[in-house]
């Protein structure tokens, strides 16, 4: 069992197994060897790492990404295709969704880090940069030179 | 002279920088101290009427010095308008320093507000990664809104534009869009491989929104298509598997003719790019377009798909363009020799719609010779040159296509599936699709070499009869009852009546198993939907001879 210990100091146990979907916490174990020493995860608060944790459990028995298998994501076969039982998992909101990638990205998770990133993807795409703004909270932040640039390169769009 | 007015532009733009710089800043830092302090509201003209500035009783008088020199030699009235003019002028300039000037703080502060928004504290590399699953989804039926979403993506704000121009992969499909865009594309892509999809209706449609940068662009690069032109063609002298081809067709490629087609020139502006192609959709483009067109290298190819509208008549035609990586090619009604070198090393070839023949069967083998890893082929509504020879045009050894995994062939004539069997040397986990359009019963055979046969264990034949009149025969192999079909056969009759040229009735039924190939067979379904019987006692029980594990026979 592995003791993983939150940025808000709760304390969390779980199965080799299931931490170790985790790279950093991969080798983390491999480089201090079998130990009793909790885990300091000083980027994750509990409730993120208790969402993590369930995606890692469930996740838990199917064989770790291969450097080949990322390459292969690179084809032009990618898509934004979400397993069924990720998409329920992934219903969360928005602060949620955001903190869940973070977490991806600082435990280097990949398939949960392309999860929330497709999520986010498929909640952009078909968007005018108008909605997209409205949907993140974004401000347009442009100067009236590079508002006059997007203006030139959207007008051929708009009329597509 | 030109030279001297543009230092005198760039002299007086830095007098006007100077003059403007200091003062509009402080003007409006002023101005926004007194807005706050007073709580005066956007557009609120009551509360502050500012043309008092204009009175000369309350403020000082109002005091405007300057006039144009030596005025008084030009007519009063002239010089007036002329300074009114001025006025004018440096009234826009103001003006539009203002705008800019409150623009830049403006945006400075909404930047800093975005800090505070959640997708701000991705970082980069992860929006870049969102964006990348943007572009590359194929998920999205809504073609435009794909296509605008590197536009879409860029124009949000400040820090996505910058995170999106640095997202190489966002910007690498090539669709029709003005020249300049296109270059636009080409610059943000980098290196990346690209993905070109060009309909060349959009391109030719009269007054279509893409002509006019079109034409203006192929007139200022004309002299620099015509020098790659030639460096191109003394790249392919040697093309190799030539002998198949007509003399004459040969010889019309062996000079390509002048590019004119918007097409071409669309292909030309994207030729510098041409290591980075990794797939490419030509849709509606002729074939001869195209053949003129790509008569150089593509050495990054993967993925080549050619289609144009199956009724359009197009005459059949050689390619000289080598892609030593493709390895999926696709054409609809695009009549490309199988002589060209293009056909060699696919993993997928799928042909359909060619109903003129543009091939002969010998060069078919040739070209699966070529294609030793061959996963798929697909031939769909396919007419060779030479369709009588298919007997004849077996190599005498036949072709090893270890890797074949899924072999269709839908609306060929009716000898193919045979002359194709016979001649090639394939796994038993294959899948066989044939769909055959006989003209009479004597073509309807029975494929006797069918490498997934030993696999098959349930059978069912069903022969029903179409609202034309005529019988159709469908044999569907599988597994098992529950199994996926591991062959379907279905005889199908042609466009002349066939039942009207042949009296007698089908006997391919006596011949399906010949030679035991359906060794493992423990089911059998035979289903007449026919008023009419079509299947003898003598010639059932001789094909039931052909299937010595049978266990199971089913009579519908």
């Amino acid at each position: 069992m592995v003791n993983l210990v939150t940025s808000d100091n709760e304390s969390f146990t779980v199965e080799k197994a299931v931490a170790s979907r985790s790279v950093l916490i991969k080798n983390m174990l491999e480089d201090v060897g079998e130990s009793d020493q909790p885990i300091p995860l000083p980027n994750v608060t509990a409730s993120v790492l208790k969402k993590v944790l369930e995606y890692c459990d469930h996740h838990k028995n199917e064989p770790m990404p291969t450097s080949e298998d990322l390459a292969a994501e690179d084809t032009r076969k990618r898509t934004t295709d979400i397993g069924e039982w990720d998409q329920k998992f992934i219903q969360v909101d928005q602060e949620m969704l955001f903190e869940i990638i973070l977490a991806a990205n600082y435990l280097d998770i990949k398939p949960l880090l392309d999860v929330g990133c497709k999520t986010v993807a498929n909640m952009i795409k078909g968007k005018t940069p108008e909605e997209i703004r409205k949907l993140f909270n974004i401000v347009n932040d442009f100067t009236p030179e590079e508002e006059a640039q997007i203006k030139k390169e959207n007008e051929w769009a708009e009329d597509r | 002279m030109q030279k001297k007015a543009q230092q005198g532009l760039a002299m007086s733009s830095e007098f006007f920088i100077s003059t403007l710089s200091p003062t509009i800043p402080r003007l409006l830092q002023s101005l926004c101290q007194k807005v706050y302090e007073y709580g005066v509201q956007y557009g609120d003209t009551k509360a502050v009427d500012i043309s008092q500035i204009c009175d000369p009783k309350l403020y000082a008088p109002f005091c405007f010095d300057f006039h144009i020199p030596n005025a008084d030699k030009s007519d009063a009235v002239d010089v007036f308008d002329e300074e009114c003019e001025l006025l004018e002028k440096a009234r826009f300039l103001a003006s539009e320093a203002i705008r800019l000037c409150t623009g830049h703080m403006i945006s400075t502060l909404r930047t800093r507000s975005n800090q505070y928004n959640a997708t701000y504290r991705l970082p980069n590399e992860v929006l870049s990664l969102i964006f990348q699953f943007i572009e590359r989804s194929s998920a999205n039926p809504l073609c435009p809104l794909r296509k605008r979403a590197p536009h879409n993506i860029a124009a949000v704000s400040r820090l996505w534009r910058e995170v999106a121009l640095n997202t190489p992969s966002l910007w690498t499909r090539i669709d029709v869009m003005p020249p300049w865009l296109t270059r636009v594309f080409l610059r943000r892509s980098k290196e990346e491989p690209l993905r070109i999809e060009v309909d060349a209706n959009e391109l030719d449609e009269p007054g279509s929104w893409a002509s006019p940068w079109l034409a203006q662009d192929a007139d200022e690069e004309s002299g620099e298509g015509s020098e790659e032109e030639g460096e191109d063609v003394g790249t392919h002298e040697d093309g190799s598997n030539e002998e198949d081809v007509d003399n004459d067709v040969a010889s019309d490629y062996s000079h390509p003719a002048p590019v004119q087609s918007r097409f071409s020139r669309f292909i030309e502006l994207l030729k510098p790019t041409v290591h980075r192609w990794a797939s490419m959709e030509l849709h509606n483009a002729s074939t001869a377009e195209v053949v003129q067109t790509l008569h150089f290298p593509l050495p990054r190819l993967e993925f080549l798909c050619m289609t144009r509208h199956a009724y359009e008549l197009d005459t059949a035609t050689y390619l000289r363009a080598i892609a030593p990586r493709l390895r999926d090619f696709h054409l609809v009604a695009v009549p490309i020799s199988l002589a060209s070198p293009i056909y060699a090393g696919l993993t997928s070839l799928r042909l359909e719609d060619d109903v003129f023949g543009a091939s002969t069967i010998r060069q078919l083998f040739g070209a699966l010779a070529a294609c030793p890893d061959l996963e798929s082929l697909t031939l769909i509504n396919y007419r060779f040159d030479d369709p009588h020879s298919a007997d004849t045009s077996n190599p005498s050894i036949p072709i090893i296509l270890n890797r074949l995994q899924h072999l269709q062939l839908e609306r060929v004539e009716g000898r193919l599936p045979k002359a194709i069997l016979d001649s090639i040397s394939v796994p038993s986990t294959v899948t066989l699709n044939a769909n055959m359009e006989v003209i009479s019963w004597a073509e309807a055979m029975v494929p006797m070499n069918v490498a997934n046969a030993p696999r098959v264990r349930h059978m069912i034949i069903t022969i029903r009869r179409t609202n034309g009149g005529a019988s159709v025969y469908t044999i569907i192999g599988e597994a098992s009852e529950e199994g996926p079909i591991l062959l379907e056969i279905r005889y199908n009759p042609g466009r002349t009546a066939l039942y009207n040229i042949d009296g007698h009735k089908p006997d391919i039924l006596r011949h399906l198993g010949h030679g035991k190939a359906f060794s493992s067979l423990k089911s059998l379904t035979l289903s007449e939907q026919d008023s009419e019987r079509h299947v003898d006692g003598p010639k059932f029980a001789e094909m039931l001879g052909n299937f010595p594990s049978l266990e199971k026979l089913a009579l519908h």
